[in-house]
């Protein structure tokens, strides 16, 4: 498994295509979370399995780097499995599902729960980038909404939401604001995460592949979600403590167990859990 | 016989140097004022341009990019031309990237390709080769990348650079992001980066 492929570049991509990626993320570290334009390659896995992280992973990565990928948190589902084993193949990088151990940290949809220090490079990998996507159509429009920082429709929607409920009913790919400029779709992470985009010290990458757009968070930016003076941004909690390790802290699983309405709670991210336990 | 101009070597190896060129300059840009050290290429054309500035442009630029080099720097227009497959270009406000050898010979800042509204991501990369880099300089930098304040020194730029950038401030997110290096060393001012001081 560890052998490396013969007749690809190392990392599957050409160089002239990472120098295109790199320009593009460096762009995006400049203007922290505005939605880089890049040329985005066909890969080896479809739409929608992490071809923007897989890219952006692929222009950044070296030798000595150490990867970590993980899906929802876990490191031993299948896209994060057969990503890992995609760099693994192609570049011969060490691999690890030790978030303390890793360089660079690919995901889908989580946050480590163990604090990223600085040095480490997130890559997230984004389904939509476009916060107002699903507000406004055309990307003509959303651009310009983007360049006069036009956000009073996601406002408005927000409104409707406590109007209608009470409450804002965002829960994952919550809209957070970027060094007080960019709205900045934060990828399918839960809510719960946003708080560890603040401030953070490692680097933020992240790439969609489909609508071919790279931004950036660089470290120690203010990510702000977005929220209302009486109705303050609140994130997820949990009456139950983790099943396996009893963490009361990190973000929980609800796992059925059989068909008579037996349930457990237990980490979703697996490193975090296994390292409490251990 | 020898060619008047020979061309020095590229990258060793091209695959790794250019990679380990471009994670300098991505932890330089977003740590602005930290001081990152380049040691490749190996070998550098001649010229005023150090080997910081000119692995920038070996790890980044292609056919794609538009370089611009100022007087100082322009004995390393075959150098870039052959191994970067990039158009050289004599005017400032074509370029994506502007390397200058010499600071005095930057031309004026809110000339040069700041991006659209729209499109800031087309703001250019200004390199320029300075005379020293200090960590502990006059210049202090706040902003996204620096946890509280950063301090920078800077030797070389012409009176009035920073003040003709800060006024470009208010233009953001159009702007210029800045390289500036000193032969082996480097350090990033991106557009977002406050920068107080001379």
């Amino acid at each position: 498994m560890t052998q490396t492929l013969a007749g690809y570049n190392f990392a599957y991509l050409d160089e002239q295509t990472k120098r295109m990626i790199r320009r593009a993320i460096l762009k995006a570290v400049a203007i922290p979370g505005y939605q880089v334009p890049f040329g985005s390659r066909e890969m080896p896995l479809p739409y929608g399995w992490g071809t923007g992280g897989i890219q952006v992973t692929a222009s950044i990565i070296g030798r000595a780097d150490v990867l970590k990928v993980i899906d929802q948190g876990a490191d031993d589902t299948t896209n994060a499995i057969s990503i890992r084993r995609f760099f693994a193949r192609t570049a011969g990088v060490a691999t690890t599902e030790r978030t303390v151990e890793a360089t660079i940290i690919q995901t889908r949809h989580r946050i480590p729960e163990t604090p990223l220090r600085a040095g480490q490079i997130m890559v997230y990998q984004v389904p939509i980038p476009e916060p107002l996507r699903w507000l406004e159509p055309r990307e003509t429009e959303t651009r310009t909404m983007h360049a006069l920082s036009e956000y009073g429709a996601m406002h408005v929607r927000f409104y409707e939401d406590i109007a209608h409920h009470g409450r804002i009913t965002t829960t994952y790919d919550y809209p957070v604001i970027v060094n007080d400029r960019y709205l900045m779709r934060p990828s399918p992470i839960p809510k719960f995460d946003n708080q560890k985009l603040d401030m953070s010290p490692a680097l933020q990458l992240f790439g969609a592949g489909r609508e071919k757009r790279i931004y950036a968070v660089p470290p120690f930016t203010k990510v702000k979600s977005l929220d209302f003076h009486d109705h303050p941004f609140s994130v997820e909690s949990w009456d139950a403590a983790c099943s396996l390790c009893g963490s009361t802290t990190s973000y929980l699983d609800e796992v059925l167990t059989d068909d008579q309405g037996g349930r457990m709670f237990v980490c979703s991210d697996t490193d975090y859990c296994r390292s409490r336990t251990s | 016989m020898r060619p008047t101009q020979a061309i020095e070597a590229g990258f060793i190896d091209p695959v790794d140097d250019a990679n380990a060129v471009f994670r300098q300059v991505l932890d330089a840009l977003a740590h602005p004022g930290r001081i990152v050290e380049i040691a490749r290429p190996t070998r550098v054309p001649r010229g005023s341009l150090g080997r910081a500035a000119i692995g920038v442009a070996m790890a980044l630029a292609d056919f794609e990019t538009p370089v611009w080099l100022d007087e100082a720097a322009a004995p390393a227009a075959s150098h870039l031309r052959f191994h970067c497959n990039c158009p050289i270009v004599s005017k400032p406000d074509q370029a994506t990237f502007l390397l200058a050898a010499e600071p005095a010979s930057v031309p004026a800042l809110a000339t040069l390709p700041l991006g659209s509204d729209t499109y800031p991501d087309q703001g250019a990369t200004l390199v320029i080769e300075v005379q020293a880099l200090d960590p502990d300089g006059s210049l202090s930098l706040e902003g996204p990348g620096i946890d509280g304040r950063a301090r920078l020194g800077v030797a070389g730029l012409p009176a009035g650079f920073w003040e003709a950038r800060r006024a470009l401030a208010a233009l953001f997110p159009r702007g210029i992001d800045l390289l500036l290096t000193r032969g082996d060393l480097l350090v990033a001012v991106p557009r977002t980066s406050t920068v107080r001081g001379s």
